[in-house]
């Protein structure tokens, strides 16, 4: 399988070196994503706050911000983002294995009628052979689909529509994500694990104004080990790092290192009863930490922890402009399976009323196949809405294959800032007019019961 | 170069990738007059930069993953063995060169949150893990108290410049690890874990990580 240019640094590297005439620009007039407003220089210039507030840092004490975590009460409802990187093929996902458009536009890529699951609320259509898990979630009623999530003139640009989801608006200069706007409106100043990204760094649609949110690798994994220090200065080594965070400074970056590091004390602190999670349900086997992330999640709303939203990547790589079959299973499968493990694992802890999960990617792939058993980038994509309290439907109603865009691209039968406004309202309790820019103007889908 | 405005462009790019404060008016003004006299020259405009009092007196940068590593093996005289391990560890402190959306690497705005510090930690142990000390058999010249042995660590990176108020902290927790250690013979072989510790300490010190 292989991805366009956007997704392959190598590709970069590689084209550039051999031109010899610097890198190449990777896409004239992309928007920066949610959180990137603030160059360095605008970081240094206006203060560390500004910028440390958006990434995970504040402006108040390690106590101020451990008495925040402590105090405040882990919220009624938690929403997820988990995104499909690439641009996942809906009518892959969920394919009209009985209509013949299929057929004709995916001679070589259509699945056969019977190797899916045959979805229960429309006969012509299947699900992908590796989505049986969502079949399932979709059976029990916990799974909303939506198979052709989008919004008019869809952006094909990796960069631009993953901004605009991201973002919450098809607005390129958007620098706060959607559930940031949503933190600064009802978080608190104190409590970085309000918002909390699981991939490593922040995910852009937790970037706030003004919220502190939290970015962690893994629940489980936030350990610090130094080579030739055995086991008994191994026990102290972690405690360094509150003298080395509390020490004063004058200098506003050197200061803004302090607090970063004193809130790494803080969130190592938070998260020590995780190191060694004890899931009650089992997760998929893999080396990606994907399963294991979600557990972690898991594990860190069942100790109560104050986490309101939480945003992440899930497994695979869904931009699949060539031999498709193999790349789309390998991440589906993967991905699926841990999302129901993950609502086994909330059941069991008696979480599975609280947390609901927003499935998403940045669009579909063309309806017609390409001549590399590929895909290439479409408009309408896939989308899911999970947990307890969801309404197990269609959202929307599938796209049709006889009626595509001038392109050759499905139509989006759900607006995704329609989706987002429903959510904040249905399942958040929260006014979207104040998150979702223009929300009076996109219909709200029944997504919670 | 044609573009009138890629002079200021250009200058403005590059001091700001070394000097926190914006250049003032005259400075600037020098820059430009200097890049575009030496026939469009990186060089000559880069060591004017260099040569600013500003970049010694200014307020402090917070050093990219990539500089921070290639520091820490400049100041060891030693290579990188293993790219794919460095890309690795360099994602995971916030910065895959090459990668969209600037070439430099993700977002230089978020060099530094709870998540890219640990990838940081990582960095410095991967550098340090060749190099660590043996506990089990210590120099005869091996120091077990906390002054002697963060004088140590500091000339290991080639004495970086810590703040008073590090050195202090740094000092205070080698104490109570020593302190840890009840026999004279337990006592030496703590002391170069301390060590090995505050190796790893300096390179990930607010003061280290910035410059």
């Amino acid at each position: 399988m292989s991805c366009c240019d956007e997704f392959s640094r190598a590709t970069l590297f590689h084209r550039a070196a051999s031109a010899g005439r610097g890198l190449p620009g990777i896409e004239p007039g992309m928007p920066e994503p949610a959180g990137t407003g603030l160059s360095r220089r605008t970081f240094l210039l206006r203060g560390a706050g500004v910028a440390l507030s958006v990434y995970g840092a504040s402006k108040l004490s390690l106590r101020a911000l451990d008495e925040g975590v402590a105090q405040a009460a882990p919220p009624e409802r938690v929403l997820v983002s988990l995104y499909l990187a690439g641009g996942a093929d809906t009518i892959s996902v969920l394919y009209p294995a009985l209509d013949p458009a299929y057929a004709r536009l995916r001679p070589t890529l259509a699945i056969p009628p019977a190797a899916g699951a045959t979805f229960p609320d429309d006969p012509r259509m299947r699900w992908h052979p590796a989505a049986g898990s969502l079949a399932t979630l979709y059976g029990e009623g916990k799974l909303a689909a939506l198979p052709a999530v989008g919004y008019t003139n869809a952006d094909q640009s990796h960069f631009t529509s993953r901004h605009y989801y991201e973002v919450g608006a098809t607005d390129a200069h958007l620098r706060t994500g959607w559930l940031g706007r949503y933190l600064d409106l009802v978080g608190t100043p104190d409590n970085p694990l309000q918002g909390l990204s699981l991939d490593g760094a922040l995910a852009p649609p937790l970037a706030s104004a003004k919220a502190p949110v939290g970015a962690l690798s893994s629940a489980g994994g936030y350990t610090f080990a130094a080579p030739g220090v055995g086991s008994t200065v191994a026990g102290r080594l972690q405690e360094a790092l509150a003298p080395l965070g509390a020490a004063p400074a004058t200098d506003a970056t050197l200061a803004a290192a302090r607090r970063v590091v004193a809130q790494v004390d803080s969130l190592r602190d938070s998260l020590v009863p995780f190191r060694s999670i004890a899931s009650p349900v089992a997760y998929p086997d893999s080396r990606d930490a994907f399963p294991s992330r979600l557990a972690g999640l898991a594990a860190l709303l069942g100790a109560g922890l104050p986490i309101r939203v939480v945003a992440m990547r899930a497994y695979g790589q869904y931009d699949t402009h060539s031999d498709q079959p193999e790349a789309l299973a390998s991440g589906l499968q993967l991905t699926a399976d841990s999302l129901l493990a993950f609502q086994r694992d909330l059941e069991a802890r008696g979480l599975a009323d609280r947390v609901v999960t927003l499935v998403w990617s940045e669009f579909g792939r063309r309806a017609r196949e390409n001549a590399s058993r590929g895909t290439d980038h479409g408009a309408a994509g896939v989308g899911f809405v999970v947990g307890n309290r969801v309404v197990g439907q269609v959202v929307g109603g599938f796209p049709s294959l006889a009626d595509l865009d001038e392109l050759g691209n499905l139509k989006p039968t759900a607006d995704f800032r329609g989706v987002y406004a429903a959510l904040l309202e249905q399942w958040l309790g929260f006014d979207a007019g104040g998150v979702i820019p223009d929300a009076s103007s996109f219909a709200r889908p029944a997504l919670i019961r | 170069v044609e573009n009138p405005k890629h002079p200021s462009f250009l200058v403005g790019k590059l001091w700001g990738s070394f000097v926190a404060v914006p250049p003032d008016a005259s400075t600037e003004r020098t820059l430009e007059r200097i890049y575009v006299q030496s026939r469009y020259r990186i060089r000559p405009l880069l060591e004017a930069i260099l040569r600013h009092p500003l970049l010694y007196e200014g307020p402090r940068l917070v050093k990219p993953p990539v500089v921070h590593t290639a520091g820490m093996l400049r100041a060891l005289g030693t290579g990188l063995v293993n790219g794919e391990v460095w890309a690795g560890l360099g994602q995971a402190a916030g910065q895959r060169l090459f990668y969209p959306p600037d070439v430099g690497g993700w977002d230089d705005s978020r060099w530094l949150d709870t998540a890219t510090f640990r990838g940081r930690w990582q960095l410095a142990a991967q550098v340090l893990t060749p190099l660590a000390l043996s506990p089990g058999a210590p120099a005869a010249d091996q120091p077990s108290d906390p002054g002697p042995l963060l004088d140590r660590a500091l000339a290991f990176w080639g004495r970086p410049t810590v703040t008073p108020e590090t050195a202090a902290a740094l000092r205070g927790w080698a104490a109570a690890a020593l302190a840890d250690a009840t026999t004279t013979a337990a006592r030496r072989q703590v002391s170069v874990m301390v060590e090995n510790a505050l190796r790893q300490l300096v390179a990930v010190s607010p003061d280290y990580m910035t410059a």
